[in-house]
């Protein structure tokens, strides 16, 4: 991905720590982050990813730690925050646009007022960049006349007409609706390719695979592990990595009962499929089954019986391109289609690889391939 | 919807009730004793902290009280029924009716005893012995009878004059006075400038003492406390010395006594005015007349009609005609030509047929002259020829255009008359607009001259000299409507009349069109006496000039203050933001007249300050704390997300307030702002209360000379109504410039 | 689900938009039901329907069964994966089916 990466740190951070008081985000944290680096933080809500970047930029005060950006102690009292600030970039989740600006304006205040240039400088500059991502014709328009994924594509231009040594995102795309957030994800792609030193708190995890150089999973106020994406998302080393890369591949529902909410949990496997990066017709498939299996076999078995305890498993393989489900269910044991000719089961037969039943531990399981 | 109607309907009733149950037939009694008023079912008015209030206590403790504040609002209280009694001084009442207040007369009985009018002395005045001062020089004034003067020049006949009174050129001390400006004749504006009683009173009493004297203008509520606080050294303003005032400041010796009576609604004249007809002259008994003042009208009427002593004196012609047209008189008593010529004028008025009294004009020759015999041969046959007929047709006619003399161009072989006129006798001898002889007799005799072949050498004169010019001989004949009289006779010779004259009664033409030209002969009445007499309007001038500046001044100081009080409260030390915060509260619950009095009369009150400045500072104040916090609550609405991202380009805390937050915040509160600011242009309407001379000041006092209520205040309204738009309009013009417009095509300072 | 019926005549056209499942199954069964009297041709139109399920099925297979006798059926705009349904359960057979 990148053409250079000197070996030179721009950012030391040295047991940051960051506590409110009922809260802790950052425990204990140090990192060196070298040039050219596009690093992407992933982990569990609320571990202190956001946090970690806004001490940074020291949007956030820290308690405690020394933070050297380019030979610069940035958290000594003495130091111009204002100045440091100006050769890092930084992308919200909510844009943050100059309501009162039209587009080009936004992009032109900092480079005027801050580095100095001429107001057709800017101009130039701030029209190049916005060609660049396609919104050269927004450009006189304002912020409130955009969509979510123009804005914020507007935004990282404003970022990057700074300038800066580095460009900090705070999940740049959480905010977007999924249709727009292939855009954005393709301007950070392409920053990437030019050699930007970034660091990026997301969700998208395939995104930060195939972006990132380098992986932090972060959990309880320190970065947990450190690594290539190869290593954290194949060969996770430590036990809470291992979980939550796991998780990811896995969608584990409990406790099915006749309260069920089959829509939202409809909208939950599309989501899983489309994280997955599944096909539509994968996607399908998964919610037929879940739909004939479910509703069509057995939450009807349930009413009779007392408590069924339903639970499914879905798990995505991606070297084997195998999307499994698992349903597990109390009761006697019974194949959900025992009879030839039943409809649902024909469905499901047609849109599977694979079916498997078999009763263990008291239990049924019934696996579904696709 | 229903409910919607049925609750219009239910206000609709209790509104009807209440006013039919506030028009209580209360008019048809008759009010003739002070007695009679004692009764709770009546209601009586009573002037503000004056002596009618106390009288009124003291003697009619049963019946309903309600205080006004001034006597115009008193009289016209009584006039609109919603009084049955207004007690107040009675020679300010007797002026008021002689000055035209109709419909109202005053009961006979006084009430109770009378009481001091005297000067008010402050306790606090920085003048030794003020008191003692102010006794010597009333005790000299008395003896050297100048107040007596006064008195009559200023009360009994109306006369209206301030004489000249020497200001001291070297003054060792400075006397501050206070008084009303609405009392006339004691202490009024006539046109823009201060005059009356106590005015004389003030300069004269200043002369006395050598002082530089201050004049400040005062509510009768406020005087008082004006004096006690010290803001003025003493009071000139037909003060009534009654107990309560005693126990907050001193009075001097008594000026004069005054007397209360109490007035009542005079229900008689009511039926005149509809369907009036007048068959003879005796039918006009009890009406009311209109006379030219200076003349001997009134004794002459009331030879001839009985009970004619409703005598209303107007300056000119024009001022009783208006007077007619309005209903405010029934008949206007006028020498026969003058009538003919308002008559012809005016539609709607009409000369009655009766004649009051006859009279005769004639040529006056010195005794003895030949002229006159050959006069009577001329007058005799341009009688029969018509000529007289057409000269009248000419003269007394409504068009002033054909009004020219007769060109001398005929030899005069026969030699020269000289001829002396008057030129005040409109339509017989007056003077043109550009100061040439005009009129009936002067055109008669140019023609008579003619006949004869004689040239005239004309000269007008004054009228009492006409006679004494014949004697002296400087003149052969003389005229200017001169009615041949017995006495006259005797020291001149007369021609034969020439015109058969007679004082007439001017009345309205009720053949309809005089009863509709009413209201709009009313309403220009109204806005001439509002606007136009003694140049009235440059004082609204004046008093709108202040309003203004009081407004403009206040929005200004107020907005800076307000954003100051706003960027304290934003600043990070606790202490400060509670601070202003409170001020915000205190302020923003405090009644705008209360915060003015407390800044004019407390916090400033021993400090000789402009009024103009105390009410710029209070306005300032509460505009400030108003503002403060609508900035506070635009600023807030900007979100902080921005704000962050301008930080973390690296915009300092303060760039970032004022290129990010700032102009966000102005374009959500200055459309709010623009309302408050209209809101305390309305409001400067209670400056008044600290004795400054707003619009609405200006408005009372003209009200309280012309005794209108309903045309000044409108005018008032009007006017604030104006303001309010234009300045609305500017500051919609100031926003547009202030706030980015939306339509942006083009980048500033760029080649796009 | 969104059903807009059409009607012209004899022929009723439904068009489908949504999912046709468990849930929404039942509201186009009762709308068939409801509207079926009388009619000679009726057509189910597909091209917005995102989704069907083994109950979409059993409805149009009870629609079919009535049609039969009193006219034809046929469903159109079939999106490729509801045709690969129709294909594995055999209902392509059944169902007269017009991709276009």
């Amino acid at each position: 991905m990148t053409d250079q990466q000197e070996d030179r740190s721009i950012i030391s951070i040295m047991h940051l720590c960051k506590e409110y008081p009922n809260v802790t985000p950052l425990r204990d944290v140090s990192v060196e982050i070298k040039k050219g680096e596009v690093i992407s933080i992933i982990g569990p809500s609320g571990t202190g990813k956001s946090t970690l970047l806004r001490c940074i930029n020291l949007l956030e005060t820290p308690t405690r730690g020394v933070i050297v950006v380019n030979g610069v102690i940035i958290t000594d009292k003495n130091c111009k925050v204002n100045l440091v600030r100006q050769k890092m970039g930084m992308v919200f989740q909510s844009f943050n646009l100059f309501a009162h600006k039209t587009i080009i304006e936004n992009i032109m205040m900092g480079q005027v007022d801050l580095l100095g240039r001429s107001r057709q400088e800017a101009y130039d500059r701030g029209m190049e960049l916005l060609r660049t991502i396609g919104l050269g014709d927004k450009a006189l328009a304002y912020p409130d006349e955009l969509s979510g994924g123009q804005k914020q594509r507007a935004a990282i231009a404003r970022t990057v007409a700074m300038e800066p040594e580095i460009i900090l995102f705070d999940e740049p795309t959480s905010a977007l609706d999924p249709t727009m957030v292939g855009e954005v994800l393709s301007v950070i792609r392409r920053l990437a390719g030019q050699g930007m030193t970034m660091m990026i708190v997301t969700h998208e995890m395939k995104f930060a695979r195939d972006v990132s150089t380098r992986i932090f999973y972060m959990d309880q106020g320190e970065i947990y592990e450190d690594g290539t994406p190869e290593q954290i998302f194949e060969h996770p080393k430590r036990e809470r990595t291992r979980i939550f890369i796991r998780q990811l591949k896995v969608l584990h529902v409990e406790k099915i009962s006749r309260d069920f909410d089959f829509p939202a949990f409809m909208t939950q496997l599309e989501e899983f499929g489309r994280r997955q990066q599944l096909s539509q017709r994968q996607i399908y498939a998964m919610q037929l089954a879940a739909e004939e299996v479910l509703m069509q076999k057995l939450l009807p078995a349930a009413l009779e019986a007392d408590d069924m305890d339903i639970s499914l498993d879905v798990e995505y393989s991606e070297r084997e391109n195998l999307a499994q489900m698992r349903f597990s269910y109390g009761g006697p044991a019974f194949h959900p289609f025992d009879r030839k000719e039943d409809l649902s089961g024909r469905i499901i037969k047609g849109m599977s690889k694979e079916m498997e039943y078999k009763f263990t531990d008291g239990k049924n399981h019934f696996i579904i391939s696709i | 919807m229903v409910l919607q109607k049925r609750t219009a309907f239910l206000i609709v009733v209790l509104l009807g009730t209440l006013c039919l149950w506030g028009c209580n037939d209360k008019e048809n009694e008759t009010i003739t004793s002070i007695e009679q008023l004692n009764d709770p079912a009546y209601t009586i008015g009573v002037p503000e902290g004056g002596a009618g209030m106390y009288m009124a206590e003291k003697y009619l403790p049963e019946a309903e009280h309600k205080t006004f504040s001034g006597n115009a609002s008193g009289y016209l209280a009584i006039s609109q029924g919603k009084l049955d009694g207004f007690v107040y001084d009675r020679v300010m009442m007797e002026f008021a009716i002689a000055s035209g207040l109709e419909d109202v007369k005053l009961l006979d009985e006084n009430l109770g005893e009378s009481m001091d009018v005297a000067v008010g002395i402050s306790p606090k005045s920085r003048i030794e012995n003020l008191k003692d001062k102010v006794n010597q020089f009333l005790a000299q004034a008395k003896t050297e009878g100048t107040l007596d003067e006064m008195y009559g020049r200023w009360v009994s006949r109306a006369e209206g004059t301030m004489p000249e009174i020497p200001m001291p050129q070297t003054p060792d001390c400075k006397l501050k006075v206070g008084t009303t400006g609405t009392v006339q004749p004691f202490s009024y504006y006539e046109g823009t400038t201060l005059t009356g009683y106590d005015v004389e009173l003030i300069y004269r009493f200043g002369a006395w003492l050598n002082a530089e004297v201050e004049i400040k203008i005062y509510d009768y509520d406020g005087i008082i406390a004006a004096a006690q606080a010290g803001d003025i050294d003493c009071i000139m303003a037909d003060l009534n010395a009654t107990e309560e005032r005693r126990k907050h400041i001193e009075f001097s010796d008594c000026v004069y006594p005054s007397v209360t009576a109490v007035m009542v609604r005079d229900a008689s004249d009511g039926g005149e005015k509809a369907g009036e007809t007048y068959e003879t002259l005796s039918d006009f008994e009890g009406a009311r007349f209109a006379a030219l003042s200076g003349g001997v009208y009134d004794k002459l009427l009331q030879e001839v009609i009985a009970d004619a002593d409703d005598f209303s004196y107007y300056n000119s012609v024009p001022d009783i005609v208006a007077a007619l047209k309005a209903g405010r008189v029934d008949a206007g008593a006028l020498d026969e030509p003058l009538a003919q010529l308002a008559a012809a004028k005016n539609e709607g008025l009409k000369i009655f047929e009766e004649p009051v009294i006859r009279d005769q004009y004639g040529y006056a020759f010195p005794k003895g002259s030949p002229l006159k015999e050959q006069f009577n041969g001329v007058i005799a046959k341009f009688k029969e020829d018509g000529t007289i007929e057409a000269l009248k047709k000419k003269w007394l006619g409504a068009d002033d255009s054909v009004k020219i003399l007769t060109e001398q161009d005929w030899p005069g072989d026969n030699g020269t008359i000289r001829y002396y006129h008057d030129s005040t006798h409109e339509p017989m001898t007056y003077l043109g607009s550009g100061g040439e002889p005009l009129g009936l007799e002067i055109d008669l005799m140019l023609l008579i001259a003619r006949e004869l072949d004689f040239k005239v050498e004309m000269a007008d004169c004054e009228f009492a000299s006409l006679i004494a010019s014949l004697e002296s001989g400087k003149a052969d004949v003389v005229s200017g409507s001169m009615s041949i009289t017995e006495e006259r006779a005797k020291k001149v010779d007369f021609a034969d009349t020439h015109y058969d004259s007679a004082m007439v009664l001017l009345v309205r033409d009720t053949d309809g069109a005089g009863q509709k030209e009413g209201f709009f002969a009313g309403l220009e009445d109204s806005f001439k006496s509002t606007f136009v007499a003694e140049g009235r309007w440059r004082l609204i001038l004046q008093g709108l000039g202040v309003t203004i500046l009081i407004s403009v001044c206040s929005g200004i100081f107020g907005l800076g203050l307000g954003f100051g009080i706003c960027m304290l409260r934003r600043m990070n030390c606790k202490p400060v933001q509670y601070l202003g915060g409170i001020f915000v509260r205190v302020i923003q619950g405090m009644p705008i007249v209360v915060l003015l009095m407390i800044l004019y009369y407390g916090i400033f009150g021993s400090v000789d300050i402009s009024e103009i400045l105390v009410a710029v500072i209070g306005f300032s104040i509460n505009f400030a704390a108003y503002s403060s916090e609508m900035m506070r609550t635009g600023i807030e609405t900007v979100d902080r997300g921005q704000q962050e991202a301008a930080l973390a380009m690296g915009y300092t805390r303060s760039q970032t307030f004022f290129k990010v937050v700032f102009p966000q915040a102005a374009g959500n509160f200055i459309p709010v702002l623009k309302g408050e600011f209209i809101s305390m242009v309305k409001m400067t309407s209670v400056a008044g209360y600290i004795a400054v001379q707003d619009l609405t000041k200006v408005s009372d006092i003209i009200r309280s000379r012309t005794m209108e209520a309903f045309f000044p205040l409108i005018v008032t309204a009007v006017i604030y109504f104006a303001v309010a738009n234009v300045m609305t309009t500017a500051l919609s013009f100031a926003e547009r410039e202030v706030l980015p417009k939306r339509n942006k095509r083009s980048v500033k300072g760029v080649c796009m | 689900m969104k059903i807009t019926k059409t009607q012209n005549g004899n022929n009723l056209c439904l068009s489908l938009e949504g999912r046709l499942d468990t849930n929404t199954a039942p509201e186009l069964e009762t709308t068939i039901k409801g509207a079926i009297d009388g009619v000679s041709e009726l057509t189910i139109d597909m091209a917005a329907l995102d989704y069907l399920s083994s109950a979409g099925l059993r409805v149009l297979l009870g629609a079919q069964k009535i049609m039969n006798k009193q006219g034809s059926m046929r469903v159109t705009h079939v999106n490729d994966t509801i045709m690969e349904i129709f294909e594995v359960t055999g209902f392509a057979d059944i169902l007269t089916i017009e991709k276009a």
